[in-house]
């Protein structure tokens, strides 16, 4: 005879995400986190402690940072939901992003979206913040590989990068155009 | 010998391969990957330190709807495995030996029944006596973990105390003569220290998802330091081939050493050949602080002998690690033996290294590997003798460390050795004795050695139609960005930029052997393969250009992606003309390739016995001083700032290796100050980042930062490692600066508030 595990019912709700709506079914007790990677596979925010104390889990809820292992999916009807993959502007890096791949402050990069995150809340709080300001903005934001220096260089960089407008638009496949076979010779 | 200036991509500024992707949230993990059909698995743990396994039914747990497999030591082949000593199976078999220990796996549809799956499992234990103290398992009498050690295969050189008892792994160094040392000094030293688990805290879970693909082939997708190695163990475990086993690791969020390991790919594994669907396990963040490894914590015996002068002229060492339950890494005893005379020529050394069974979590790799420990108690001892001697720690310690030439107490010789000029330029870089630091700092410093490179490699190097190179290395980046690194060295080698070349890593059925990233061998070693593989293809390019040219290869000059004649520089044909225009009539596509194994030579017996490796490549240096703050009511220990001056080689990306150094010293003010596992009865106490937390931004201290000058001739370019002696200094030196501000000795880790507290009174009492 086989048992059966009783499972709560799932609800509807519509959440903004990243500038978009999505109609979901989610478990009432389900976590942001898990909503995002699970039923949105946006998977660029990361699940590490649960527990609110590492901040890989940060997304924008209304601008502020979140921690999104902590916030019920369904408590954030009607907020606007900012996560790592809605940051690029029409193609282009965000400034802030080109500023931790220009300083070398990813590493793993297992930290890095949310402490991209949080630095964008911190840039958009104060557009030109001051070394210590940066710092104590990532203080909750665990990172075991840079030791941090190259992450509060990055967020200091960011405004100079808005204001030349340098952030680069990424390479890789999306800009090599079409593949062509070289000619062969004779 | 500075040949930078010469270089086009060695030592410039590089962007990171990676970067862009782990910016936009665009990188995967193995923590992301959801497929289709894809299982969950959990892993039922032993609950008791020590127990013998009388029963253990899972009936129920089958029944449950959604519940896919259920797998204990009765469902697996019987086989165990390690790096040095095989005792650990898949699941526990007979017995329990840890609070921890995997004793059932289930895979059911989703997570939620997998875990109500575990709760159905039942398993009667029978508790047995345990030990949690290395030195009470080595008393006659104590419980004994593995009653069958003796039988078990080992991949060292046995010594007659080598799996006795508890101990597995033993080695021994003996060099010069230590009585007549003892006897010549005027002065000897002799102190104990100790030090806990400190967990690798890598942000990444250990994670694997593994499917049998439509080949029938098992496909691994994991987060790890060692694919190769993963695919070895995998088929030692399993019976299968390994060419039909197939490891693609993804990103690996940090891995430290931590995930030098084989952890949850066998579980996955099994699961996924027994139901035929993917299988994903990741450890929970409480698994990862009872179940994964953790660097060993260990207590060090040091005797010195000293002559009134301070040189140092005899040295007993004794280092008892312990290695929790099972030894998936004794070897970090035996890199703690070689890193425990420090970075000190001491002409008579005996080193006795212990490696010990408790009934605790695994000890395993971790940045730094056995170093942090012995050079804890090396380089704490050293300010003990300066302050007793009266004399400046800088002084005892330039007037003992290694040049170039010297020996170290293994016997092996050694060249580029840079310490000297670390200490000199720290002391300069700090103030040291200038009366610099404001009045309520105090400075301290510490120096050491870390072994560099080693074991077997293999690169290869295509060259493709289009004027571009793919580079294959078994080799991980685990974010350190040895991705980005080997391509600025095929790309040196070759003549082109570095964005045309394409390194691709760890999937075992496009890339070549690699041991596994560990031991600062990644720039160096793999580096040295990639370099050979690209001196390889080169050397075929300039063969089918001199072929174009109708001129022989000595006139070919290539460069900028071009190749040229000497005699003529005018006559220039881009790589993409001579490789895609039909040249492929000459020689073929152009594969270069190498196998290398950079430690083949033996420690000399008569000086080491039981060595658990052959002699290293070369040796890496550093000199840390911190600057300190104590609060003498709390105290409480701030480090507002630092000085790293490294030994490293030629740099090959700036960036990185700042961002290797800075991180480095984070960890090492982690093992300082905050860390450690602790433990109740073999039960971990703080299993989380909440308890068990890592130095956050605001711990860090101001880091003024150095190289000295040096190329190493055995090194890629002259590159070494750096990414363990950046870990190894910070806890001598803030105990040496935390005696010098309150006269408090430290001698155990972490150097918590409460113990200096307690210290002070101690002082206060005696002075009374
Ligand atoms: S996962 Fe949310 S704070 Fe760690
Ligand atoms: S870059 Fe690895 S944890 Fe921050």
């Amino acid at each position: 005879m086989t048992e059966t595990l009783s499972v709560p019912a799932k609800m509807p709700v519509r959440l903004r995400v990243n500038g978009q709506n999505r109609d979901l079914l989610i478990e009432p007790s389900a976590s942001l986190l898990q909503v995002l990677r699970e039923d949105l596979a946006l998977t660029g925010t990361k699940e590490v402690c649960l527990l609110g104390s590492c901040g890989a889990c940060t997304v924008l809820i209304d601008g502020k940072p979140a921690l999104s292992c902590l916030v019920l999916a369904m408590a954030c009807r009607g907020k606007a939901i900012t996560t790592i993959e809605g940051l690029m502007e029409g193609g282009d890096l965000h400034p802030l992003q080109q500023a931790f791949i220009d300083k070398g402050a990813v590493q793993c990069g297992y930290c890095t979206p949310g402490m991209v995150m949080v630095g964008k809340a911190l840039l958009d709080e104060k557009p030109n913040p001051t070394a210590e300001e940066a710092r104590q903005a990532i203080a909750g934001n665990l990172c075991r590989c840079t030791g941090y220096q190259q992450i509060v260089e990055a967020i200091v960089a960011a405004p100079e990068i808005a204001r030349t407008g340098s952030a680069k638009r990424p390479a890789g496949l999306m800009d090599s155009g079409p593949y062509l076979m070289p000619e062969t010779g004779e | 010998m500075n040949k930078l200036n010469e270089y086009a991509v060695i030592g410039k500024k590089t962007t990171k391969t990676d970067a862009v992707a782990k910016v936009t949230g665009g990188a995967r993990f193995a923590t992301d990957i959801y497929l289709p059909n894809m299982l969950w698995a959990k892993v039922l743990r032993s609950p008791v330190p020590h127990a013998r396994i009388l029963r253990i039914d899972t009936e129920k747990a089958k029944k449950l709807d959604g519940v896919k497999a259920v797998l204990t030591a009765a469902d697996v082949p019987e086989a165990r495995y390690g790096a040095l000593v095989l005792d650990m199976g898949m699941f526990a078999r007979g017995k329990v030996r840890y609070i921890g220990e995997a004793v059932a796996a289930v895979a059911a549809v989703n997570e939620e029944i997998a875990l109500a799956a575990l709760k159905l499992i039942e398993v009667a234990y029978e508790p047995l006596p345990a030990v949690f103290d290395p030195l009470e398992a080595i008393k006659p009498g104590a419980p004994i973990l593995h009653e069958d050690l003796k039988s078990y295969k080992t991949l060292f050189e046995r010594t007659d105390k080598a799996m006795t008892g508890n101990v597995n792994y033993q080695a021994e160094i003996t060099s010069g003569d230590l009585e007549a040392g003892f006897a010549q000094s005027d002065y000897i030293f002799e102190d104990s220290y100790e030090v806990p688990k400190q967990h690798p805290s890598y942000m990444e879970p250990n994670s694997t998802v593994a499917l049998v693909d439509s080949d029938g082939r098992l496909v691994i997708h994991n987060t790890t330091q060692r694919p190769h190695i993963n695919q070895a163990i995998l088929s030692s475990l399993l019976g299968i081939p390994i060419a039909k086993i197939r490891v693609v690791p993804c990103h690996v969020g940090g891995g430290f050493g931590g995930k030098n390991r084989t952890l949850t790919e066998p579980t996955a594994a099994a699961l996924a050949l027994k139901t035929r669907q993917p299988v994903r396990l990741t450890f929970s963040h409480e698994e990862e602080f009872t179940s994964a490894t953790t660097r060993h914590s260990g207590v060090m015996v040091m005797k010195t002998g000293v002559k009134k002068d301070g040189t140092l002229v005899a040295s007993d060492v004794k280092l008892y690690y312990d290695c929790g339950a099972y030894a998936p890494t004794p070897n970090a005893v035996w890199l703690g033996a070689i890193s425990s005379s420090g970075a000190y020529r001491i002409p008579h050394c005996r080193v006795e290294a212990y490696s010990i069974y408790t009934n605790k979590m695994m000890g395993g790799a971790f940045r730094g590997y056995g170093a942090p420990q012995s050079n804890f108690a090396r380089e704490s001892q050293m300010d003990r003798i300066a302050r007793e001697l009266k004399i400046d720690p800088i002084e005892l310690r330039l007037k003992n460390c290694l040049v170039e030439g010297d020996s170290l107490h293994t016997g092996q010789k050694l060249h580029s050795v840079k310490v000297k000029e670390t200490l000199l330029k720290a002391r300069e870089l700090s103030g040291w004795g200038k009366g610099r630091v404001p009045a309520n700092r105090t400075l301290g410093v510490a120096c050491g050695i870390f072994a560099c490179g080693g074991f077997a490699t293999s690169g290869i190097v295509r060259l493709n139609m289009d004027g571009t190179a793919t580079v294959a290395t078994g080799a991980m980046d685990m974010g350190q960005g040895l991705r980005t690194v080997m391509g600025q060295i095929a790309a040196e080698e070759l003549g082109m930029a570095a964005e045309d070349v394409t390194v691709i890593i760890g999937d075992t059925d496009s890339t070549p052997f690699d041991v596994g990233i560990f031991g600062d061998r990644g720039t160096h070693t793999a580096g040295m393969a990639v370099q050979m593989a690209a001196q390889d293809a080169r050397k075929q390019l300039v063969e089918q250009a001199a072929f174009a040219f109708k001129t022989t290869p000595n006139n070919i000059v290539l460069g900028g992606g071009k190749a040229r004649l000497a005699s003529d520089p005018d006559k220039v044909l881009d790589y993409k003309d001579l490789l895609g225009g039909g040249q492929y009539k000459k020689g073929g596509p152009i594969i270069g390739k190498a196998s290398i194994n950079l430690t083949e030579t033996a420690f000399d017996p008569a000086i080491v016995r039981g060595a658990a490796s052959r002699m290293f490549s070369t040796y890496t240096f550093a000199t840390h001083i911190v600057e300190i703050e104590v609060d003498p009511k709390t105290g409480v220990v701030r480090v507002p700032k630092t000085y790293a001056v490294h030994d490293c080689g030629t740099v090959v990306n700036p960036d990185g290796l700042r961002g290797q150094i800075i991180g480095g010293l984070a960890t090492g003010l982690g093992y300082a100050l905050y860390e450690g596992v602790a433990f109740e009865n073999g039960q971990v106490q703080n299993p989380s980042f909440l308890e068990c937390r890592p130095p956050t931004a605001v711990d860090m201290p101001e880091i003024v930062f150095d190289t000295v000058e040096e190329f190493d001739e055995k090194g890629p370019f002259g590159a070494k490692g750096v990414g363990n002696v950046s870990v190894i200094n910070m806890a001598p030196a803030i105990a040496n600066a935390v005696e010098t501000a309150t006269g408090v000795r430290v001698t155990s880790l972490p150097i918590t508030p409460g113990k200096i507290v307690q210290g002070l009174g101690q002082l206060a009492k005696e002075e009374a």
